[in-house]
């Protein structure tokens, strides 16, 4: 438009005034006008087309949360109304409108919130995308990502079962290992025997770490709170690697504040396991020097006490770009450390997640060249010592003429495990499933029995039940003892509701057997200490 | 672990005054006390924090099993109290903050002074003859709304990052965002928050508690606020003119007017 001249003469303001409102109403989104406690005054005729909706169905009439599902809005008071009163505005808020129809329609919708002079808030505009194509993508995107991680879990499910058959015959080959290192062998056999006994220690402890760690990921792994002494914890853990301290010429001391009470509520089992963790850690990277188990006490309360654990070591130490990231999963300081002193780096990582099942963290400070400490702080319940189950006698009593009933169907088991009866004295007898385990327990008056979780016929679960359930006292009183390559936690449950006294796991560690078998012997058959 | 940095804990306020502790609500954080507590700051002992999960809480701190109810959420108030060494604490609980501090004065009604709940609902879900709302499938709607907007390409709740040259003293405080949350644990959160039955625990209020619920509140509606009331021994109920779920931000005067008359 142009008069004569060539020039462009202004439009008309009537015109304008068409063609903003034609924008307004035939916008490629919806327009959405509304009061501040939501209640719409104005839309588009876009939106209108889009849902389905009259003018008359929304103007004045609804908020504009009641355009939405129950579902979304939650979301849109807990998120978008907050967000738009403290921003001023929101973005792309995903959110699904039903419509007349009651189809739902997935939009995304931006919002500004207008203020008078005075910050008082006046109007909301809000401006709507259909967002139909994207919410498919976005569900695409959802479903791959879903199917990624399931082949994921579907191989750490894989990893697990493969770690688990293998404990079978790994418990085979320890079990051997033991027995033949108590025949008659020349030098050069000791040696072997010894070899194939650490290896294949050690690839047992690799296999229970792949377990463990399995059962973190999946997020099967519970804290339990039993009364636990913390002390005496601490001084096991440091027992345990006595040994290998002292062939390596290290002094391991442990030290323990006074304060720190005698029995709390925790979880024995994994606060043992971080702390092998960690004093298995500080001994492998230390040459000389020594290593430190210590507790202090942070905080105590009348109910409740701040522990603090610490494990230090003057060893070779973490250099500080590292550090970061020795919590990692399947990571090492460097790929040097896991050449020179072996191992898989799971361990710490493993540490790092029972701690943080406590609510806590682990904490490392380390210098190159003079040492590491870890540390960790964790809050426990304090327990009424009167409140904790009477000790069992715990002196090391022979079990020389102790009867035995060995309940298992697996012969190399049965074969590792009478050789251990054999060497400590003890008369056995030999089922190979539960049915045959009741009726020889009813027969016989054994001292105790050791039964295999899994067997044909009548497990070791429904046998131990059956026997709990006989009359007489001697059925309630016999010990019990569980054995099965799960690990305890498994079947915790189980195996207290079926009435075992004791739980053993294999591959049978024949110090943890024997000291259970001593605590269980009846007072005839205990010799004095050795 | 420092209790006080896992939870963001902030103070302000008078040192020596009666201790005020905020606590806000599923969706958002500290943030959204900030019209409220400036006048509380002349007298009180302003006490700010974060639910782990949420602003700039400590998200490695966040553990499944503590918080899959609310009383880990309720045992963290009590921690940071007792860091804090607060007595005559006035708690002021928005939204499932309000059942969380419930819990939390049940446990230790000794160390506190009143309670105030905004908004609150002990059970979201219609159950019976009483009326909560929802039902679970409209929790698991929720649960949807909440991927799609975390979803990668939402910038909703991603920190939003703008320039705001008429108002600069916003500047920094937007390029952080208000009301950060990790989804994973906001997913959780929901569930826990909405699938959440605390209607045993409300009877057992010692404290003097304050209701203040909203006209027209979507997530916590009337006949809520009055079954709290009723449940609550002794407690006090005002209707604000308020609507929405939020009267701190949307009403922060007659919020702060009630809580004060109360006070």
């Amino acid at each position: 438009m142009s008069d004569q001249d060539g020039k462009p003469s202004p439009p008309q303001p009537s015109l304008l005034e068409e063609s903003a409102e034609d924008l307004y109403e035939n916008a490629p989104c919806g327009y959405l006008s509304a009061l501040p406690g939501g209640m719409i005054l104005k839309v588009n005729q876009t939106f209108l087309a889009w849902t389905g909706y009259r003018r008359e169905d929304l103007a004045g009439r609804k908020r504009f949360y009641e355009l939405l599902t129950a579902g979304g809005r939650i979301f849109h008071e807990t998120h978008y109304a907050p967000l738009l009163q403290m921003q001023g505005t929101v973005r792309e808020l995903a959110l699904d409108l039903v419509c007349a129809d009651g189809h739902r329609l997935p939009v995304l919708i931006n919002s500004v919130l207008r203020k008078d002079e005075d910050e008082k808030p006046l109007l909301i505009r809000t401006t709507v995308f259909n967002a139909t194509d994207r919410k498919e993508y976005e569900r695409e995107l959802l479903r791959e990502r879903q199917r990624a991680e399931q082949a994921s879990q579907t191989k750490s499910d894989f990893l697990a079962m493969i770690s688990h058959e293998i404990r079978t015959p790994l418990n085979a080959i320890t079990g051997v290992a033991h027995l033949l290192g108590q025949t008659d062998l020349s030098p050069q056999q000791q040696k072997l025997v010894r070899i194939l006994g650490s290896s294949s220690g050690n690839l047992l402890h690799l296999v229970n770490q792949i377990l463990d760690f399995g059962k973190i990921e999946a997020g099967k792994m519970s804290l339990e709170e039993r009364s636990v002494d913390l002390r005496q914890l601490v001084r096991e853990v440091a027992e345990s690697f006595e040994p290998r301290a002292q062939a390596k010429g290290l002094a391991l001391l442990v030290h323990v504040d006074e304060r720190v009470p005698r029995t709390v509520a925790g979880d024995p089992m994994k606060l043992g396991q971080v702390l092998s963790n960690l004093a298995g850690n500080a001994i492998k990277f230390t040459s000389e020097g020594s290593v430190i188990l210590a507790l202090g006490v942070r905080t105590i309360e009348p109910e409740a006490v701040s522990i603090d654990f610490r494990v230090s070591d003057t060893g070779i130490g973490i250099a500080p770009d590292r550090l970061a990231r020795i919590f990692d999963d399947f990571t090492q300081a460097n790929y040097d450390i896991g050449l020179t002193y072996g191992g898989t780096g799971l361990g710490l990582s493993i540490s790092r997640k029972l701690v943080e099942m406590h609510g806590s963290r682990i904490l490392v400070a380390s210098e190159p060249g003079k040492g590491t400490t870890f540390s960790f702080e964790l809050r426990f319940k304090t327990v009424a010592e009167a409140e904790t189950a009477p000790a069992q006698a715990l002196v090391t009593s022979g079990l020389e003429g102790l009867e035995v009933l060995v309940a298992d169907d697996n012969e190399v088991n049965v074969f590792v495990l009478t050789g251990l009866l054999k060497g400590w004295g003890v008369a056995f007898d030999v089922v190979s499933n539960g049915r045959q385990a009741v009726e020889r327990v009813r027969a016989r008056d054994y001292d105790l029995v050791l039964m295999d979780l899994r067997m044909p016929e009548l497990d070791g679960y429904a046998a131990t039940r059956e026997i709990r359930s006989l009359p007489g006292e001697r059925f309630a009183k016999l010990p019990i003892f569980a054995l099965s390559a799960s690990t305890r936690m498994a079947h915790q449950h189980e195996i207290d509701a079926a009435g075992f006294n004791e739980f053993v796991g294999k591959p049978i560690s024949p110090d943890v057997l024997f000291g259970k078998m001593a605590r269980y012997a009846p007072a005839r058959h205990a010799t004095a200490p050795r | 672990m420092n209790v006080l940095q896992r939870n963001n804990v902030q103070l302000s306020g008078r040192a020596t005054g009666q201790p005020m502790v905020f606590a806000h609500g599923f969706g958002c954080d500290q943030n959204m006390w900030r019209f409220v507590t400036p006048a509380f700051e002349d007298e009180y002992r302003i006490v700010l924090f974060d639910h782990v999960g949420a602003g700039r809480s400590d998200l490695s701190a966040y553990n499944q099993a503590k918080y899959s109810s609310l009383q880990g959420y309720a045992s963290d108030v009590l921690e940071i109290c007792r860091e804090l060494d607060l007595t005559r604490v006035v708690f002021v609980g928005h939204s499932v903050s309000a059942a969380i501090g419930v819990l939390a004065a049940n446990e230790e009604p000794e160390r506190f002074d009143a309670l105030v709940l905004v908004g609150p609902s002990p059970c979201y879900i219609d159950d019976g003859d009483y009326v909560g709302g929802f039902s679970r499938e409209d929790i698991e709607g929720l649960l949807e709304s909440l991927d799609s907007n975390y979803l990668g390409w939402s910038s909703a709740m991603a920190p939003v990052i703008m320039g705001n040259p008429d108002r600069p003293e916003l500047g920094t405080e937007l390029t952080n965002s208000f009301c950060r949350t990790d989804p994973a644990i906001a997913r959780h959160f929901a569930r826990v928050t909405f699938l959440s039955d605390n209607r045993a625990d409300f009877p057992k209020v010692k404290v003097r508690s304050l209701v203040l619920q909203c006209s027209e509140d979507a997530i916590a509606p009337r006949c809520v606020g009055e079954y709290v009331h009723r449940n609550i021994p002794g407690s006090e109920l005002v209707l604000m003119n308020a609507t929405g779920h939020c009267p701190n931000l949307s009403a922060p005067e007659e919020t702060i007017a009630a809580i004060q008359r109360f006070l």
